[in-house]
């Protein structure tokens, strides 16, 4: 049912590019996944929501592309922060005055 | 959270809850009031339309999820009698903001190896600490998270600032777990181009 994974030689690349971008991609697998591609499914994939197939697909990708690699340690980076941001408390006065309202809730049913 | 002690007049059992979700609830009222002193009155309408309702509480939802769809059904409302204009009535309208989430020209447009990155993601680990002020880089993506649509901004808030599960978040909000992902999808990249805006400030600094 599964198509088995082909990596096959990255292309040549053209020798006028300049250096910087041969540096980037040495994904050797662009026949199988690009990043922009990774980036898309990037969401799906930390979620757990993938197939199998794409999932094997986006693992070699990542195995080999260090941008795709920086770029989800960068949304892990992301997600730690967000989940670390303060929460907000409420100040002693406002939480006695919310159980005030408690007590007044269960007296006034109390007396029903 | 033992609701039977709560209905029987238990304070301790009703502080616990009132600290254990009030921060979420006054998160999710921010996004639908205009100031912050209408969202902690809206917050404090909800703890009393709980504890009205909360004989008739089912079960049938968590009872989180139950307390915050008082929360949203207070704070529209409101805003439908003060005249305001509702941030969003679907959920589905505010993300279809038609940007992509990478700008097309991060990647390379033509040749063999297009659709890869035209220039590195840099390894933010390799900025040193000393450079990384903690405070000042939860400040960028609080400011971020602010700064979002409000579905994303709710969907961020629940699921990776509080924790929520998808199928609270989607149960909660009445949407599909494609579009909460979506929302999710959205909001988490633009936290992360804003740290790269942040980051690449910092390095230039050297
Ligand atoms: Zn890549």
């Amino acid at each position: 049912m599964e198509n088995a994974v082909i990596i096959e030689d990255p292309p040549e690349l053209p020798d006028d590019l300049p250096p910087a971008v041969q540096a980037i991609c040495q994904t050797g697998d662009v026949e199988e996944m690009a990043c922009a591609e990774l980036v898309d499914r990037i969401t799906d994939y930390l979620e757990g929501v993938l197939g199998p197939e794409v999932t094997l697909r986006l693992n070699n990708h990542l195995a080999t592309c260090d941008s795709c690699e920086h770029y989800v340690a960068q949304l892990r980076t992301v997600i730690r922060t967000t989940g670390s941001l303060p929460s907000e408390q409420l100040t002693e006065e406002a939480e006695d005055q919310l159980v005030d309202i408690y007590r007044q809730w269960i007296a006034e049913r109390d007396s029903e | 959270m033992d609701l039977l002690a709560l209905r029987r007049g238990d304070e301790t059992a009703f502080r616990e809850l009132v600290r254990d979700l009030n921060p979420a609830l006054l998160r999710l009222a921010v996004v639908y009031s205009p100031t912050r002193a209408v969202a902690e009155e809206t917050v404090q309408e909800t703890w009393i339309a709980v504890l009205r309702g909360i004989d008739g509480f089912e079960g049938r939802a968590t009872l989180r999820t139950w307390i915050c769809r008082i929360l949203i059904n207070i704070a529209r409302r409101r805003a439908a009698s003060e005249n305001r204009t509702l941030p969003f009535s679907s959920f589905a309208a505010d993300d279809e903001d038609g940007q992509p989430v990478i700008p097309p020209e991060r990647f390379l447009q033509s040749g063999p190896y297009a659709g890869h990155w035209a220039t590195p993601v840099h390894d933010w680990a390799e900025i040193p600490e000393s450079r990384l002020l903690q405070q000042e880089f939860k400040g960028v993506v609080a400011e971020e998270v602010a700064r979002l649509p409000p579905t994303q901004r709710i969907v961020i808030t629940l699921r990776d600032v509080e924790g929520w599960s998808t199928e609270e978040v989607c149960e909660l909000l009445n949407i599909e777990p494609g579009n909460q992902r979506v929302a999710l999808h959205r909001a988490r990249h633009r936290v992360r181009a804003a740290l790269e805006r942040y980051m690449s400030l910092k390095t230039a600094e050297r």
